[in-house]
């Protein structure tokens, strides 16, 4: 069964985000959430497992993360924008505190969202599919284990759950009913897992009391009082503050999640059952330990083939062995801790040879020596070494003194020393070797959960936390998780995961909570330092503030270009000879007309005559000025316009909807004609009435060619 | 450093807060820190800050302090984002040209091969579109005007285009690369002719005081036509528009200058229209390519009604073009 996907689309939307949206409705796969109120997502987003949230309206999309950022800044939400503008990188940083995960422009496009839609649920089937194969076959080996234990107790068999266990055993994941009747009897009888799935069953069986007295009634039946122990402290049954394990592990969402569902009637209880099922592996391995191989298939060939385990040598399964071989060459060529300190402190490349190989010369130099010591030469293991460690310059002069001298008993406690930093170091390997065993064993987790852990920090804090709870009963799961790590690697692609994970975990480790020395903390404050270290803080914090005000005052400007752009456009037309005397004026008409709506005719002045060269009033409505005859109204305006003389508004404070404006070309004081215009509400300052006239200035040249040579 | 200013009203006496603020007087452009960060708000200091800036001070924080400031003093950031719309507005802005031009604009052209091989002019219309909109629009009013004109010129070809970009391009191959100094002569460029909307049209067609004797008074002109746009010139950039037809020899107009008196930037401008004119048949030389075109410039070629006598700089370059 694959997980609900859900996607949640806050209007308004963009069309690709609409297009998206009609794409995945077509989908029974996907449920489809429309929001226009941010209320309604609220109220939606606690009780929605995996969802992905589409919006466009940044004001929106900024209330709704601040809003919800409880339940949508985890690994199983992802919160996309699309927007028509570019977001300032400042507020995209903001954004992304909130949650979103990812802004994108409007040209995005459809596939690419699709694919993140997919991709992004694939994720969580996968591990889900994973997870389920994980507890079907934990679930089975401790359902086998029970069954046994009541065979030696009461010596009663049941031939219905013989059935059943022989039937699980050969993995029969057809029979439901049987599934389900597995699911209660764990429920019964052995608590289960480490997902969020199983602490949600945990939680809520411990809110119910008389559960939690069969369940232990169940355990005491089966006498298993390690178990109970182990599951006790394992599984966290305690119903004192089931919220505290929760926080601790960082699940909380989960409780919430299925506390609302319980609310909401949401029948998936049977599959949240199921679900619980996947982490029963750490009980089954307490099991195993405690009880011995009594029971493990691994130890009946017949089950093992069936159930298709490794083989096994001396106890443990071959896969087994060969990866401890494969971890042991690893840690031959990593460098020693000492290394690294040497490294460190030189600050140079150190290029001794890894330590098993510096064994190796040992036993080399040793085998020398003896021979050595046999043909009658002596030399000294411990001045040896010190020459190796020792710089070439000194090494010379102080080998020689201790090789010049032959102090022996210097010599043994030279050796003596230097055998005691040998166990030391080994001890110290030691160390690391389980520190390496954990970083193999973080690397086997499945790839899902690598990602995931890459993806959410708090998740891979849950999982470091699991890791450490398990780590005493650790051998045979480490075994399934190296194999799977080496697995990872061997395509290039699982092999950049396999480093992602391997570099994480080797990245700075989680400390926990740490603990305050509270005397040492009233002391320091009785001695005034942490008032001392707080001056001091505020100190710097105050030179910096005094450095930042002398930072001169950083000013934009971002002046209006009043289109003056425009002229140039003018000046290409008047140098252009293919262009007529009419079509630039009609230029400037349209460059009057796309700023100020204006109408304009142009009038020429020859032999006392007025004459019409080019003229908007006669093609365009003339409505505003409520004229009906364009024709006659254009023959209108010739009259007086000779008195004018200067340029003129009819209304110089330009406050009447529609000013008239009349402009005179005078050439050594020769009249060359007249522009009129008309300006519908548009002209409201001297500076716009300037720019009116600067265009009309422009056809200037056009009326003393007509001067020139005659229209 | 970006500062953005918020309302005195925002904070509040006796309170302690996590970032410093700054009070900016305009008049006499200095800024000085008035509540440190960590320290109490103290009623007296609080009440002179309050003074000042109703008296017209800014008061002020650091742009990256705005999200903790917000915090402390329990406000939306959007309410500091109103104070300082235009700032925002611009960060946004300069964000936009970065975003759409950067790449573009480090782009390289050699030149020399472009006016060889292809000389398709839209290729260096576009690469100089994208250097200027990178230009920051802090510098000065100027360039941010050029930086805006550009952008909705540069997608067509005239004849003042044509001249402005190639200026540009002379002046950057001369390693001048101050915003200031080539936005004025990008509008030099562009508007330099503008003036011929005053003259006979016959004369502004040919380029020539043939037909007009107010020819000569065209850069005037240019000027005057301007000064009607409401738009603020630099000195500089009238002063290149004022010098274009000035020669070395101080037989130029519309004053005669000579040598010395000359900006130098105006060379730059009066050899690319020199040479666009050439190319584009201005002065009646059919079939002149731009290779042709920067070796009458280099060599000091004779042509009839062209001054070919540029300084040694611009020959230099030409003569890199060209070769």
């Amino acid at each position: 069964m694959s997980i609900e996907k859900n996607l949640v689309f806050i209007f308004p939307l963009l069309p690709v985000l609409t297009e998206l949206k009609n794409h995945f409705e077509e989908n029974s796969d996907f449920v489809i959430y429309e929001m226009d109120n941010l209320v309604e997502y609220k109220q939606l987003i606690g009780i929605l497992e995996h969802v992905i949230t589409f919006s466009s309206d940044m004001k929106k999309t900024s209330r709704y993360l601040q809003e919800n950022k409880q339940f949508i800044t985890g690994s199983q939400s992802l919160n996309i924008a699309v927007t028509k503008t570019t977001i300032p990188p400042h507020t995209f940083g903001k954004l992304q505190k909130f949650g979103l995960n990812e802004v994108h422009k409007d040209n995005v496009t459809f596939k690419s969202l699709e694919h993140k839609v997919n991709n992004f649920f694939n994720r969580f089937d996968a591990k889900k599919e994973q997870d389920q194969v994980e507890a079907q076959k934990a679930a089975m080996s401790t359902d086998v284990l029970i069954m046994n234990k009541e065979n030696k107790d009461s010596n009663v068999i049941d031939t219905e759950s013989k059935q059943r266990v022989e039937r699980m055993a050969s993995m029969d994941e057809d029979s439901s009913e049987l599934k389900r009747k597995k699911v209660d009897l764990r429920g019964l009888s052995i608590g289960s897992g480490s997902g969020p799935g199983v602490m949600t069953g945990k939680i809520n069986n411990s809110f119910n009391p008389a559960m939690g007295v069969l369940r232990k009634k169940e355990l005491k039946g089966l006498n298993l009082p390690e178990l109970t122990n182990s599951l006790k402290k394992g599984r966290g049954f305690t119903p004192v503050d089931p919220d505290r394990s929760y926080k601790k592990r960082g699940q909380f969402q989960a409780v919430d999640r299925d506390l609302q569902r319980k609310k909401l009637n949401i029948p998936d209880l049977l599959d949240g059952l199921k679900n619980k099922r996947k982490s029963f592996t750490p009980v089954d391995r307490e099991l195993k330990r405690k009880k011995g191989l009594l029971l493990d298939p691994q130890n009946d060939p017949k089950k093992r083939k069936k159930l298709n385990l490794p083989d096994m040598i001396d106890g443990k399964p071959k896969s087994k062995l060969k990866l401890e071989e494969q971890k042991n060459e690893l840690k031959r060529k990593k460098i020693t801790p000492v290394q690294r300190e040497l490294k460190k402190k030189d600050g140079r490349l150190d290029l001794r040879p890894p330590d098993q190989e510096l064994k190796r010369k040992k036993l080399r130099e040793d085998e020398e020596n003896k021979k050595k010591k046999e043909s009658g030469i002596i030399d000294l293991p411990g001045v040896q070494r010190e020459i190796e460690r020792k710089p070439n310059d000194v090494i010379g002069k102080e080998a020689k003194k201790k090789k010049g001298n032959l102090d022996l008993p210097g010599v043994e406690r030279e050796i003596e020393w230097n055998k005691k930093k040998e166990d030391e170091e080994q001890k110290k390997k030691k160390n690391n070797k389980f520190e390496e065993i954990e970083i193999e064993r973080g690397s086997g987790k499945n790839k899902s959960d690598i990602l995931e852990k890459n993806y959410n920090s708090k998740t891979s804090n849950f999982t470091e936390i699991e890791k450490d709870s398990s780590r005493k009963d650790a051998g045979f799961e480490e075994i399934g998780i190296s194999r799977d790590g080496i697995k990872a690697i061997k395509s290039d692609t699982e092999k950049e995961d396999y480093e992602k994970v391997f570099s994480y975990d080797k990245g700075p480790k989680d400390l926990g909570e740490q603990t305050i020395d509270y005397s040492s903390f009233s002391e320091e404050t009785k001695a005034g330092k942490r008032e001392e270290q707080k001056e001091k803080e505020r100190l710097r914090h105050k030179a910096i503030a005094d450095k930042l005000a002398q930072t001169p005052e950083i000013k934009y400007y971002y002046p209006s270009t009043k289109s003056i752009e425009n002229l140039v456009h003018i000046e290409s037309f008047l140098i252009n000879p293919k262009m007529e005397s009419s079509q630039y004026l009609k230029f400037i008409h349209f460059m009057l007309y796309k700023r100020f709506k204006a109408l304009i005719t142009f009038f020429s002045y020859r032999s006392s005559k007025f004459q019409l060269l080019y003229s908007s009033h006669l093609t365009e409505d003339l409505s505003i000025i409520k004229v009906e005859d364009n024709e006659k109204y254009v023959e209108g305006l010739k009259e007086g316009l000779k008195e004018t003389q200067i340029p003129t508004w009819s209304d110089e404070t330009y406050q009447v909807e529609l000013n008239q404006f009349i402009y005179p070309y005078f050439q050594d004081g020769v009249l060359l004609g007249h522009a009129i215009g008309h300006f519908p509400d548009s002209i409201f300052t001297h500076e716009d009435a300037q720019q009116v006239e600067m265009y009309l200035m422009c056809a200037k040249s056009v009326y003393l060619q007509i001067q020139k040579d005659g229209p | 450093m970006r500062f953005v200013n918020i309302s005195i009203d925002m904070l509040m006496p006796e309170t302690v807060l996590q970032v410093p603020i700054f009070m900016y007087e305009e008049q006499s452009q200095t800024r000085k820190v008035v509540f440190y960060a960590g320290y109490t708000i103290e009623e007296e200091t609080y009440e002179q800050v309050y003074d000042n800036a109703s008296k017209g001070a800014l008061i002020q924080i650091s742009y990256d302090d705005i999200e903790t400031f917000c915090k402390d003093v329990d406000i939306e950031e959007d309410e500091v984002e109103q104070l300082n719309e235009f700032l925002f507005e611009m960060i946004e802005k300069e964000q936009y040209y970065i975003d759409s031009y950067q790449k573009k604009s480090e782009e390289n052209i050699q030149l020399k091969t472009f006016f060889s091989e292809t000389a398709d002019f839209k290729q260096l219309l576009e690469l100089v579109k994208a250097q200027v909109c990178c230009f920051p629009l802090t510098i000065s009013e100027e360039v941010s005007l050029t930086v805006q004109i550009v952008e909705k010129l540069f997608i067509r070809q005239s004849s003042p285009i044509k001249v402005a970009v190639l200026a540009y391009l002379l002046a950057k191959q001369d390693k001048i690369s101050d915003p200031k100094m080539l936005s004025s002569l990008l509008l030099a460029g562009l508007f330099q002719d503008i003036g011929l909307t005053q003259l006979l049209r016959e004369s502004a067609i040919n380029d020539s005081q043939e037909f007009d004797d107010f020819y000569l008074k065209h850069p005037m002109l240019t000027i005057y036509v301007l000064s009607k746009s409401g738009v603020e010139f630099s000195t500089l950039t009238k002063r290149i528009i004022l010098e274009q037809h000035e020669q070395l020899n101080g037989e130029g107009f519309p004053r005669g200058k000579k040598e010395e008196n000359i900006h130098y930037l105006t060379h730059y401008l009066r050899a690319a229209y020199t040479c666009v004119y050439l190319v584009e048949d201005r002065y009646n030389t059919k079939d002149i390519e731009w290779i042709k075109a920067f070796d009458i410039l280099a060599n000091e070629r004779a042509v009839e009604g062209v001054n070919t006598i540029f300084p040694k700089k611009i020959k230099d370059i030409m003569l890199s073009l060209k070769s």
